[in-house]
């Protein structure tokens, strides 16, 4: 049986698609009708809509929809009317980045070998986790930085162990076959 | 293979070494070094594979606890003599190389 979470992200990823498909409708519509400005207007108005949309509903399969889109919301154009400009494009870009980073991290964690990149994944987790907000946009785009690193590390270390087996398998068969004859 | 000893490890080690017998969680080493969780990871890999340094995963109930797991790093019983034999044989970091750490980690 599917639970109550599979249903809300089913019904998020309508919703975006709706959201997107009306956005892509109206951009064509504005443009044959009225003059470049308003287009231009209504495309900034709709791509920020989609934006604040996907990043809500995207988050809703992990972290619980009405927590995220409040987060996301009350980050977003409140603090902004408020004037703390900066503050408030910061705050929406941070809650971007570790929304999007966090998306990243397994399709990373599949480049190192199995044991390695699931270790590397539940470390991620659980800081990002227990991480302050501010806190976890910086560490998740350190984390996708200095992954190449990792992977790398983590590669090396297997093989070489793999080749620390191979030799110390290859010497005991050698001393077997010492005894043997 | 010697371990290399950039700015980052011996902050790391230094962190460390402040109760060696003390255990010390990805959140805490970041707080306490000033480092990204990042940049702190494959040096703490590095100074495992070395020997220096052993891990375990925390033993609780995610569930019970409503949080993940977290991994504890500390020394191993050869580890802290060599890591304090190492902070000492290491050349103290200049300030121009720890300003620049500083704005790397701020920019990052």
């Amino acid at each position: 049986m599917r639970s109550a979470r599979t249903y809300v992200h089913i019904a998020c990823s309508a919703a975006r698609g709706v959201v997107i498909g009306v956005a892509i409708c109206g951009c064509y519509t504005v443009i044959n009708a009225v003059d470049r400005t308003a287009a231009i207007v209504f495309i900034y108005i709709a791509a920020s809509t989609v934006s604040v949309t996907y990043t809500a509903v995207s988050a809703s399969g992990r972290d619980g929809i009405s927590r995220k889109v409040a987060s996301v919301l009350h980050k977003m154009p409140v603090r902004r009317l408020a004037g703390d400009a900066d503050e408030g494009h910061r705050s929406l870009h941070d809650a971007i980045t570790t929304t999007v980073a966090r998306r990243a991290l397994p399709a990373v964690a599949r480049l190192m070998p199995a044991a390695a990149g699931r270790r590397w994944l539940a470390e991620t987790e659980s800081f990002l986790f227990e991480a302050a907000p501010e806190q976890c946009a910086k560490a998740s785009r350190n984390y996708l930085i200095t992954t190449p690193q990792v992977i790398t590390g983590a590669w090396a270390s297997y093989l070489a162990r793999r080749a620390q087996l191979v030799i110390s398998g290859r010497t005991s068969a050698g001393h077997r076959d010492g005894t043997s004859h | 293979m010697a371990l290399r000893m950039t700015v980052q490890t011996l902050l790391i080690l230094q962190a460390l070494l402040r109760d060696p017998g003390r255990e010390l969680y990805g959140l805490e080493l970041s707080e306490e070094t000033g480092l990204l969780p990042g940049t702190a990871y494959p040096i703490l890999l590095r100074l495992e594979n070395e020997g220096w340094v052993t891990s375990r995963w925390e033993d609780i109930d995610p569930k019970v606890e409503k949080r993940p797991a977290r991994r504890y790093y500390r020394f191993t019983a050869s580890g802290a003599a060599e890591a304090s034999a190492a902070c000492a044989a290491a050349k103290r970091p200049s300030r121009s190389a720890l300003r620049r750490l500083a704005q790397e980690d701020g920019a990052a």
